[in-house]
């Protein structure tokens, strides 16, 4: 399988502070690649600064083969980004929208029409398409940005924190999108906070602390790395403490050692463990 | 540059204008009272003065168009977050303010053709033109001249944010100096401010296309003015260019220019 973004080593500092420090990762083609981290880890920042909208003072990016400083061009046509924000015109509406980006983009004008028209449908925005974006949800807004991002064919999809804001329907309705698109051969890089939509969705993840990867692999290497069986239990000082164990009988035993507790839960470990574990308590704490 | 994005920066710029009609006051409606204004004060008189009267409503029109039209559309941008996507694109920032500002110029050419007729209909008081056709001509050169010194502006006011206050600071002077309000001869020890002002040279133009001379101290002919013109457009645009390579630039580096 072959890599179709390589970051090594990347920093970018806002003054004095390094909102990426020292950044390595790799995406592979096809894949659907979730980036978790707690707010301010630097997600934005560094879909930033892969897609060319932030510059960087160390290390190197490049995407499709193409280093992002020496051939802009080349690797800015292989990648479409939906932002964290909103960004679409609001005096206008979903159609001129998608038309002043296509145009934007040089798409020939034979095929501009085509092309919005087919991925209107594509995501089901059809109808709205003589809306002015002002009058649409915040799940048609993000519709509409996708298909903004996708008209001139991009091998990689970057989505900032998609479904915040969403409903649940909304939300589902968008990791359908996903995930379509993704069996069409289109590379997903997802940030998120939710653990819920990471694990439904991506084939690894790679958790980022404070401008720094500190974990990469699936879902469930990440989970064995911690240990598989988690116990949780409400201790007597009133507070859930959670532990974790390579086998069932490693945690039943430790459960049943357990004296005056209220409650005990032993269950898979998942990746909500993983994430409150390392960008929690060993990252910051002793 | 890529017409493409200037053209469709262009169309963007006109459906906003008609879909926020508030424009129409500081682009239409404001010139024009500030003409009747002057025409009220000038009936008794006639010839240069009433030309200057109509010139000054007609130029005051273009570029107040010109300049609110440069300082709001990055404000505009700012507020949607829209200036990014565009920086995904092949197409670059300038390329859609110079969309936006033919639109602008456009409009501020409407608006001085009004004044004109209105000045000629209402108060009967239309400069007789010497070669008419040359005088339309040198409308539309003021106004490229304009909106080349509203495309500049229009990098300086991404650079900051205080661009309502300096666009209300900036909306006399150019009338001022361009010699649309009274000769710049009478501007004194400022004159030569007047001189490195595009619209000097095509104003002087439309004053030498309607009464047959103007009043620059080297005045060699219409033709010189417009060729003057042109070389400090050019000067202009090339600023303005470069400007933008800084802004983007910068935009990279500070990752501003979002929402905010
Ligand atoms: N334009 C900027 N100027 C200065 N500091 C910035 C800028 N953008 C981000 N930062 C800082 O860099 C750090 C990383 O920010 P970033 O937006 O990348 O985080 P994030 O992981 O996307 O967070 P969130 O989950 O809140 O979106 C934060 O400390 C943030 O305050
Ligand atoms: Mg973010």
């Amino acid at each position: 399988m072959s890599e179709i973004i390589i970051v090594e080593g990347v920093v970018k500092k806002y003054g004095d502070r390094a909102a990426v420090n020292g950044l390595d990762l790799r995406v592979n083609e096809g894949e659907i690649f979730g980036f978790l981290g707690p707010n301010g880890a630097g997600k934005t920042t560094t879909v930033r600064v892969i897609s060319t909208l932030t510059d960087y003072s160390e290390g190197s990016v490049s995407v499709g083969g193409h280093d992002i400083l020496k051939d802009p061009k080349e690797a800015k046509k292989l990648m479409g980004v939906i932002q964290q924000h909103i960004s679409l015109d609001t005096d206008l509406t979903v159609r001129e929208n998608m038309m002043h980006h296509a145009m934007m983009h040089k798409i020939p004008k034979s095929e501009r029409m085509r092309r919005i028209n087919e991925l209107a449908d594509y995501v089901g925005l059809d109808e709205y398409m003589d809306k002015m974006i002002n009058t649409l949800s915040g799940g048609w807004k993000k519709r509409a940005a996708t298909v903004c991002s996708l008209l001139h064919k991009p091998k990689v999809l970057f989505l900032d924190e998609p479904t915040v804001g969403l409903d649940v329907q909304a939300r589902r309705l968008l990791w359908d999108i996903i995930r379509k698109l993704n069996d069409n051969g289109t590379t997903i890089f997802l940030t998120s906070h939710y653990i819920e939509e990471v694990e439904a969705l991506c084939d690894r993840v790679g958790i980022i602390n404070d401008g720094k990867l500190i974990a990469l692999g699936t879902p469930s290497e990440l989970c064995n790395k911690l240990g598989s069986t988690a116990v949780e239990y409400y201790g007597a000082d009133n507070k859930t403490e959670y532990k974790y164990f390579t086998s069932r009988e490693e945690a039943n035993e430790f459960a049943s050692s357990l004296g005056d507790v209220k409650t005990v839960i032993i269950r898979n470990t998942n990746l909500e463990d993983c994430f409150v574990e390392l960008t929690g308590k060993s990252v910051s704490g002793p | 540059m890529n017409l493409k994005a200037v053209t469709a920066a262009f169309k963007q710029q006109g459906i906003q204008f008609l879909a926020d009609p508030q424009w129409i006051i500081p682009s239409i409606i404001a010139p024009f009272m500030f003409t009747i204004v002057a025409l009220y004060m000038h009936t008794d008189l006639t010839g240069p003065v009433v030309l200057t009267a109509v010139l000054g409503g007609g130029v005051l029109g273009m570029w107040g168009n010109m300049l609110f039209a440069s300082g709001f559309t990055i404000t505009y941008d700012r507020y949607n977050g829209t200036i990014e996507p565009i920086m995904m694109t092949p197409s670059h920032m300038i390329d859609v303010i110079a969309g936006r500002s033919i639109w602008n110029a456009l409009i501020g050419l409407l608006n001085a053709v009004l004044v004109f007729i209105s000045a000629e209909a209402i108060f009967g008081v239309g400069v007789s033109l010497a070669d008419p056709l040359m005088f339309f001509a040198m409308l539309v050169l003021t106004l490229f001249a304009l909106a080349s010194i509203g495309l500049m502006l229009a990098a300086l006011f991404v650079l900051t944010r205080a661009s309502f206050v300096v666009m209300t600071i900036l909306q006399f002077p150019i009338y001022v100096f361009s010699g649309a309000l009274f000769p710049i001869q009478q501007l004194g020890v400022f004159a030569p401010i007047s001189y490195v002002l595009a619209p000097t040279w095509s104003v002087d133009a439309l004053k030498i296309a309607a009464i047959g001379h103007g009043d620059t101290i080297v005045s060699l002919g219409l033709s010189f003015n417009v060729a003057i013109a042109f070389v400090l457009m050019a000067f202009y645009i090339a600023a303005a260019y470069f400007l933008f390579k800084i802004i983007e630039r910068n935009i990279r580096e500070s990752g501003a220019l979002v929402r905010y």
